[in-house]
């Protein structure tokens, strides 16, 4: 949402200052506004860059020779709301609750050991389509960590409650967070669908590698096993439980 | 960190840590020994323990030592568990403590402190149990030899004022085979949900577990079920886990339905890999 959001307003802000700065050293420069360019730092004539005058002369306020100054000190502003939402209809869902969606798929191969339930992470797989990716080496990694992530609250991370919902976990130290060396080998890829009305046409990416992961792990081990399981975490007892009821039900 | 203050002692000989417990004792003082002292910390910290004074023993000789006396390999009770997994002279003793907790903690926790522990894994015992070890206590009457069965019963029965000096090993036990299992709820490193090891002596086999019941053990009954040629794999995993019943734990490693299963997996491996040794 940042990228989107504040990003936006950002873009806003920059165009705000670049109209303040070409008004400002039109008045110096003794030109139209529209004949200026911005940029390396620079207000200057675009057919003839020699008339130029630095953003350190401008932001300021400007100085003429004689001592007159003019202006003040250059603030930009921009602010953006996202445009067309509206509520969820109660019964039929209908509604447009957020600017965009962003797609992916995810999916993990396990090794499981038949006998006796226990498993193994060998490869773990996200494509995400999240519009421009800006910044390639993050995004990779970030969608790495929350495959991490999610690989973590699918396969170990707990608390332990009691029948009055109290926790009975002593230490965090049974609170099992994903180890080095538990993990996959992690693939990961983009498709890049623009965003048009977003910077760059990127609609960010943070969190994204998390949510199918738990699903994906689910389905894995659901087809490893020959039975449908959709309890977290999926540690071997839980595995074992749900396997050894639906064949005694099968049975019955 | 700790919230009481307590006085550090470190007696350079056995006579002078029996002696300053028994005068810290007389005073009110509470002491109490040690060895790494991570239980001990950890148990200070969340209140559940507290007390006037420590008395560490990892100075003293008897302690410190790891030497073959003849008769027998002595190890003392203050070497780290990452002492005993570098000497490898009692591989399975070594492959015991290179699975307790981490390496970090390895270099701190030490073999009586092991022993010891309030905490009801206390998984060195286990080859010691296999292998009729000797322990030496130190006390106001100096030093005294036990067998291991007569003085570790669920854990270590240490009369008040007196410490664990070390163990003496019976060496004809380093170069049987052996088997050592470790099952955890998922992780590598973890309390054990079952500890199984064991070794086989002219042929019969013997057994120990750890994390299966709430204290450490072997069972006569149970190894004569996996020593009766008569019996089929199958049938001895059944008896002993229902001979084991009435004492396998639930915690939150896993359930003892769960435990149940996965001894009984456990015990076909051990059988399958032992056999014909």
């Amino acid at each position: 949402m940042t990228t989107y959001l504040a990003g936006n307003a950002v873009l806003r802000a920059a165009e705000d200052i670049t109209r303040q700065l070409k008004s400002l050293a039109a008045v110096a420069l003794r030109c139209p506004p529209e004949n200026l360019e911005v940029a390396d730092e620079m207000v200057y004539v675009k057919s003839d860059p020699t008339q130029y005058l630095k953003f350190k002369d401008l932001v300021h306020g400007y100085k003429y020779q004689n001592g007159n100054a003019v202006e003040g000190q250059i603030l930009g502003r921009g602010s953006f709301i996202m445009s067309g939402l509206t509520p969820m209809d109660q019964e039929t869902g209908i509604g447009k609750a957020g600017p965009y969606w962003t797609v992916g798929a995810q999916a993990v191969e396990v090794e499981f050991d038949k006998q006796e339930y226990t498993y193994r992470l060998i490869r773990a797989a996200t494509v995400m389509d999240a519009g421009r990716e800006l910044n390639p080496a993050m995004a990779d990694a970030v969608v790495k960590g929350g495959i991490c992530m999610g690989l973590g609250l699918g396969s170990r991370e707990c608390f332990h409650y009691d029948q009055n919902g109290r926790v009975v976990d002593t230490s965090l130290r049974t609170y099992k967070v994903m180890h080095f060396g538990e993990t996959p080998e992690y693939l990961v890829g983009f498709v890049e669908t623009p965003q048009l009305d977003s910077p760059y046409a990127a609609r960010g990416i943070a969190e994204h590698g998390i949510i199918g992961m738990s699903a994906a792990l689910g389905n894995a081990l659901s087809l490893a096993a020959g039975v449908e399981l959709d309890e977290l975490p999926l540690v071997p007892e839980t595995i074992w439980r749900i396997k050894t009821q639906a064949s005694a039900e099968k049975k019955e | 960190m700790i919230p009481f203050d307590f006085e550090y002692y470190r007696p350079d000989t056995a006579e002078e840590a029996v002696s300053v417990f028994a005068e810290l004792e007389a005073e009110g003082k509470e002491p109490v020994y040690y060895g790494g002292g991570s239980e001990l910390i950890s148990m200070a910290r969340v209140g559940s323990r507290s007390f006037g004074a420590v008395i560490d023993l990892k100075n003293i000789s008897e302690c410190k030592a790891m030497e073959d006396r003849g008769n027998g390999f002595y190890l003392g009770a203050g070497l780290t568990l990452s002492d005993l997994v570098e000497w490898n002279g009692f591989p399975l003793l070594s492959k015991t403590a290179g699975r307790i907790a981490d390496h970090t903690m390895q270099c701190k926790i030490t073999l009586g402190g092991n022993l010891a522990a309030t905490i009801i894994y206390r998984e060195t015992a286990l080859p010691l149990l296999l292998s009729d070890a000797k322990l030496t206590f130190a006390g106001a009457d100096g030093f005294k030899e036990y067998d291991m069965d007569t003085v570790f019963r669920e854990r270590l029965l240490l009369p008040r004022g007196e410490f664990l000096a070390g163990v003496m090993l019976d060496k004809g036990f380093f170069s049987l085979p052996y088997f050592h299992e470790k099952k955890t709820k998922n992780e590598k490193i973890d309390y054990p949900l079952i500890t199984a090891e064991g070794l086989k002596k002219a042929g019969v086999l013997r057994i120990a577990f750890s994390g299966l019941a709430a204290y450490p053990f072997r069972d006569d009954k149970v190894e004569k079920t996996l020593n009766a040629s008569y019996l089929s794999p199958e049938r001895k995993a059944d008896k002993v886990v229902k001979h084991l019943s009435s004492v396998i734990q639930s915690d939150l490693s896993g359930s003892a339905e769960y435990r149940k299963f996965v001894l009984k997996e456990t015990i076909l491996n051990i059988l399958d890999t032992m056999k014909g040794v």
